[in-house]
């Protein structure tokens, strides 16, 4: 009985531990009154045909305030002076003084506005200059000076432009983006004035690193490839994996090539865990560095499978994966070379391509030899006589064998 | 409702005191324990949204009677099972929606029916024997007129399932008799409660709870 308790125990304190959060609450609070409601307005007053945001904040039995802008009905005294929405957002129509109101569950509250007939002198667009690499966003802003020296935001109703649009696009709202490197005046104009500001594009900037395979699980005693990607604002990504350096966490479960050539090879060779950690210096944006986690199983090499891929003399396609049994004989033409592929079966039923790890050893190189040279592993090539010639492919602890019977073209 | 259990412990503690006739192991027991209690906040759920009752430090008390298999079962091993009536009670202090937390009023009890088993070291020499246990039974949970700034919000009551994980030691102060500190989590299947539109709302239940409990064996 102790220890099914215990083994219990072991199981459910993690959701003990789990027990102990509890999210922001979603629901508003319908349950005090609304007792008052205060205005708020982005600017005192305006100048004829600008816009203003309005806010509406209530306050409910002096407990608790919140935004209710959206939720309040307003209203304007003269909508031939100024006009609003629903949202709260004014526009003006002519010089004037009104008195807005909002209100919400029979609590109402106003104030005086005011809208003069002061004219446009200038644009200012902020900031006046600033860099975006490549495929990132910018945003720009506009203010108006008035010839009654007031001034006030004109985001909202300006429009905006790029001057150079091979280079930058901007929308609506000002936010610019860099399509080329290069230089681009952005522009803002309201009732025929306007502004630029200068985006300078240069060169896409490295946003994030991906070493692949993500989180993996492989046997002990296999050698896996590891590439790192680079991914770039302008959406473009570059293959890294032979600019980075690459390190393993633990060295006793897997170790990581930094050799040219067989730069991310990954060789597994206890059981555990570690890390795959890829180190890149980018020139513009600095240091970087990605992982990814590495279990090394218990499983073990069950069974090597062997498929050969037969060429003519002009490397024409005879046949594709032909698969060989231990023993077996397979018939070629003394002007054809192979193409071996052998993949390991393991005991947790998965499979690896072993191909550049095996062994592979002729019985009469006369007849025929099979490399396993770096890059040409398993490939078979005729000698100068005809005949059978054993061949043997080893990995691990197992070995397959089978007779390659070399025939006069 | 506390003063209900409280005489009912007093009698049982009173009748119960002349039977300790024959010390052992093996055998019969009663127990009563007092203990204090913290609910983390409780979330609760609607199609309106979330809200989290934020509830004041409570108390609990349970009787419970159980057997000790002392040392001779050991295809069983060396531990208790019990049967355990259980009643907690916290006060609530405020609510919390999206705009911000007000004051509340109102009671959260829970009665409770667990059966449970707690498993002991087979060497039972020290004075002190520690434990480890598990229960599973069945909560009334009740919240009890919870009202926020005195507008109604839940009154109502669910049956769910429960479960209990607990530890401690027990301290031997005679033959007869065990001091027993230990701490439960006890926690409960999703209770549903309407609230006072008439709602559904999906509620939840967490205990942390440090108990002292006196073991009467038989």
């Amino acid at each position: 009985m102790r220890h099914a308790t215990i083994r219990l125990l072991l199981i459910f304190f993690p959701l003990v531990l789990a027990a102990c959060s509890t999210d922001d609450p979603t629901r508003s609070n319908d349950f005090l009154a609304l007792t008052s409601i205060s205005i708020t307005s982005e600017h005192e007053g305006i100048a004829n045909l600008t816009d203003n945001q309005f806010t509406a904040t209530g306050d409910y039995s002096g407990e608790l305030s919140k935004d209710i802008t959206t939720a309040v009905t307003w209203g304007s005294s003269d909508e031939n002076i100024l006009t609003i929405d629903a949202a709260g957002l004014a526009t003006a129509l002519a010089p004037g003084t009104v008195r807005l109101t909002a209100t919400l569950e029979g609590v109402e509250s106003s104030l005086a506005f005011r809208v003069s007939a002061a004219g446009i002198v200038s644009l200012t667009v902020t900031p006046a200059s600033q860099s975006a690499p490549v495929g990132v966003e910018r945003d720009y802003h506009v203010s108006g000076t008035f010839d009654d020296t007031s001034a006030q935001n004109l985001d909202r109703i300006a429009s905006w432009s790029s001057l150079d649009p091979a280079i930058a696009s901007v929308t609506d709202t000002g936010r610019a983006t860099g399509i080329a490197v290069g230089t681009a005046d952005i522009q803002a104009e309201w009732l025929g004035v306007t502004d630029v500001g200068t985006l300078t594009v240069t060169e896409a900037e490295l946003v994030a690193l991906a070493i692949d395979p993500p989180a993996a699980e492989y046997p002990a005693g296999l050698s896996v490839e590891y590439t790192l990607t680079g991914s770039y604002s302008d959406g473009t990504s570059i293959d890294l994996t032979d600019q980075a350096y690459w390190t393993s966490d633990d060295e006793t479960n897997a170790t990581v090539d930094n050799a040219a050539g067989e730069k991310g090879t990954v060789t597994t060779l206890a059981s555990g865990l570690t890390d795959i950690i890829a180190s890149y210096t980018d020139e513009v944006t600095g240091e970087w560095e990605a992982s990814t986690g590495l279990e090394v199983n218990h499983a073990t090499l069950r069974e090597i499978l062997l498929f050969a891929t037969i060429y003519d003399a002009n490397g024409g396609l005879v046949s594709e994966d032909v698969a060989i049994d231990a023993g077996e004989r397979l018939d070629i033409s003394s002007d054809q070379t192979l193409q071996f592929t052998a993949i390991g079966e393991y005991t947790d039923n998965a499979e690896y391509d072993i191909t550049r790890q095996a062994n592979w050893a002729s019985g009469d190189t006369a007849i025929v030899t099979i490399s396993n040279s770096a890059g040409f592993e398993g490939t078979a090539t005729p000698g100068d006589e005809t005949g059978e010639a054993g061949i043997i492919v080893s990995f691990a602890d197992l070995e397959i064998l089978f007779t390659l019977d070399v025939n006069q073209q | 409702m506390n003063k209900r259990l409280a005489r009912l412990l007093t009698f049982l503690l009173c009748a119960l005191l002349p039977l300790g006739a024959s010390a052992a192991d093996e055998g019969a027991y009663f127990s009563a324990s007092v203990g204090g209690s913290y609910l983390p906040e409780i979330e609760n759920d609607n199609s309106a949204g979330s809200f989290n009752l934020d509830l004041d430090y409570g108390y609990a008390t349970s009787l419970a009677l159980g057997y000790d298999l002392g040392t001779k079962h050991p295809e069983l091993g060396t531990g208790r099972v019990e049967i355990e009536f259980g009643y907690r009670s916290h006060e609530l202090k405020e609510v919390a929606f999206r705009e911000g937390t007000i004051d509340g009023a109102g009671d959260l009890d829970v009665l409770s029916i667990m059966l449970s088993t707690y498993a002991e070291p087979e060497d039972r020499k020290a004075d002190w024997t520690p434990y480890v246990g598990l229960g599973i039974g069945a909560a009334r949970i009740t919240l009890d007129g919870i009202t926020v700034s005195a507008n109604p919000l839940i009154d109502d009551s669910d049956w769910v399932f429960a479960v209990q994980v607990g530890l401690g030691s027990g301290y031997r102060i005679s033959d007869h008799l065990v001091l027993d500190l230990g701490y439960r989590f006890f926690a409960t299947t999703t209770p549903e409660f309407k609230d006072a539109t008439g709602a559904k709302v999906d509620s939840e239940y967490q205990n942390h709870l440090v108990q002292v409990a006196i073991r009467l064996m038989f």
